[in-house]
């Protein structure tokens, strides 16, 4: 068999993150929030790996706290959008007709929208916060969850299990999620890798606009904003929490490939 | 008890197509355009035909996988042509289908212990330990060893998957299985296993069978009864060894002398020509006319009556 190193490296990154958000959970080699004015930019030395910022915060401590941040709003985003993505998606494709038209268009209007912007709308209404920008992430990914889950549909529906399964009278819910999910699950946990991704990088997006995480809970794209000012003087700063942004959102999105040509491989 | 299980009244199944024009008045498909059988319990009611004649059709829509456009099913005296909800559900118990193709009619992603179990479950019959030892015993009624409970569709070869989607079907002790076609996907070695196995099923469940078919050795080695259908309409019906031995219709005959015969090489073969009419503009008149051999004026405007010879046999034909 051919190894699969899309499968391997994206796998490999994420154990390094998640491994890495667990220590700190635990322990980080200085307090993520306490300031020290006298060793404010220092650069990457044996005390401070990666150096302090304006405040004189250890950014190894920082950048580990907000990994905690990155992993909560991918795993809670993603989670919102799979779960509605996929019922909107499942009811689409398998009911068809008026029902389908009628979700799927709303879903095109959604997919129309700007994810950043409609964050802009949805955290001026409600207010700035993680909890609001995670809602907003996740209402904005249900619409690919549920155009792939629809196209699984459409094209299980008809293959005769389902007709069997109506024969012996089991209802339209258990069809969907007993009988047919089991059949399009794959290509909905690829996309829930990649959009695992995408919420990093929308919730980096957000911070940096000074729209998500509120300070002083460190998070990566709010890191990115305050070093930007110094970006001259201290370029680590802005450097090391960039470095981790990259790195998770190639772990996913290789870990979404590489789990596609395993799927595709096993399929057959 | 009534000595007809199923009874079928003047059915018809339209399909509405797609319109090419807005203001276009609809088309429809007719798959099935009026057609009436009884069937008696405990026999094997034969329906043949070439592809795309709708004897699927016919079959699907007796189990209520689609709505009929008109007409009527009767089964055990109760019209179910309409029912839903509830009676509908408990109907399918004793209603039910084997497919065509066992590669697509079992699930890829369950186990075949799941697959036998799901009947029951969807019925909420008996507790869980109840319905696994009904699902192994239902496996070494047909041969298999209760190690296959726990293998996926896939691991199995064509014949043993059909023989698995019988056994589905009869997990709810159905009255009335709609057999559609369920040997033609199958090595001609392997048929006469699945025949036989459905034929020893039916005399140790008391099962009646509607088996539909093109093949007419398959038809007539199962049926008790044939009826013969043609773009949507039943042409000829008689038992089984009167239709097999002495068809009457000219579209009967042709089918018949296309079974190619050992022992008599000389046999005349009737080779219609041309395809069979597109069920959209079916032909006024006698369906077959298009076809047949022995066209008459008469055929072209006036559709035939069916008309009756010895006991049991009738044929749609003006001919008689």
């Amino acid at each position: 068999m051919k190894k699969n190193f899309n499968l391997i490296f994206g796998l490999s990154v994420i154990i390094f993150l998640f491994v890495f958000m667990f220590i700190s959970l635990f322990h980080t080699p200085y307090s993520p929030t306490e300031m020290n004015i006298r060793e404010r930019m220092q650069p990457p030395s044996a005390e401070h790996i990666f150096g302090t910022d304006q405040f004189g915060r250890d950014i190894l401590s920082r950048v580990m706290e907000g990994s905690q941040t990155a992993f909560f709003v991918g795993f809670v985003a993603v989670s919102i959008g799979l779960i509605f993505g996929t019922f909107l998606g499942a009811v689409s494709g398998y009911f068809g007709g008026i029902t389908d038209e009628i979700i799927m268009r709303i879903m095109d209007a959604m997919l129309a929208f700007p994810v950043i912007l409609f964050a802009l709308m949805f955290v001026s209404v409600f207010g700035v916060g993680i909890k609001n920008t995670i809602i907003a992430i996740g209402i904005m990914s249900v619409p690919s969850f549920a155009r792939i889950t629809r196209s699984g549909y459409i094209q299980h529906k008809q293959f005769d299990y389902v007709k069997s399964a109506k024969a012996m009278g089991a209802g339209p819910l258990r069809i969907m999620f007993l009988h047919i999910l089991p059949n399009v699950i794959s290509p909905i946990i690829v996309a829930a890798s990649m959009g695992f991704s995408t919420a990093v990088l929308s919730e980096a997006g957000l911070s940096y606009l000074g729209l998500g995480v509120l300070p002083p809970s460190p998070s990566w794209g709010r890191m990115l904003n305050e070093s930007q000012i110094y970006i001259s003087k201290a370029p680590w700063f802005a450097i090391i929490p960039g470095i981790f942004i990259t790195l998770t959102v190639l772990g996913f999105n290789f870990f979404g490939d590489g789990l596609r040509e395993y799927a595709d491989n096993t399929e057959k | 008890m009534d000595k007809y299980i199923l009874e079928i009244k003047d059915l018809k199944k339209y399909y509405k197509l797609p319109r090419k024009k807005i203001f276009e008045s609809p088309k429809f498909l007719k798959a099935v355009n009026g057609v009436s059988f009884k069937v008696e319990r405990g026999e094997t009611f034969g329906l043949v035909g070439e592809s795309g004649c709708g004897k699927s059709t016919v079959g699907q829509t007796i189990v209520r996988l689609h709505n009929s456009t008109e007409g009527n099913i009767i089964f055990n005296g109760r019209d179910i042509t309409n029912i839903s909800g509830k009676p509908l559900k408990e109907l399918r118990k004793d209603l039910q289908i084997i497919f065509q193709d066992p590669y697509s009619s079992l699930n890829p992603k369950k186990k075949i212990g799941w697959i036998l179990e799901e009947p029951l479950k969807v019925h909420k019959i008996s507790g869980s330990s109840e319905r696994k030892s009904r699902v192994l015993s239902m496996l070494e009624k047909a041969g298999f060893d209760k190690s296959f409970a726990s293998r996926y569709p896939g691991e199995l070869s064509g014949g043993q998957r059909q023989r698995i989607a019988i056994l589905v079907s009869l997990m709810l002790n159905p009255e009335l299985i709609i057999a559609d076609e369920p040997v033609s996907a199958l090595d001609v070695s392997v048929q006469s296993q699945i025949l036989n196995l459905m034929k020893d099923l039916q005399k140790d469940m008391n099962l009646t069978y509607i088996f539909i078919s093109h093949d007419l050795n398959v038809i007539y080695y199962m049926s008790d009864k044939i009826a013969v259908m043609y773009l949507g309409e039943i042409v000829e019906y008689g038992d089984s060894e009167s239709v097999y031995k002495n068809p009457k219709h000219p579209y009967t005959v042709s089918l018949f002398s296309a079974i190619p015969d050992l022992d008599n090489k000389d046999k005349k073969r009737i080779i219609l020509s041309g395809d069979i009419p597109d069920p959209v503009n079916p032909p006024q008149g006698c369906p077959f006319y298009t076809r047949c051999p022995y066209v008459m004026d008469k055929c072209k405007t006036v559709k035939p009556e069916s008309k009756n010879f010895e006991k049991n046999h009738t044929v749609k034909c003006h001919l008689y």
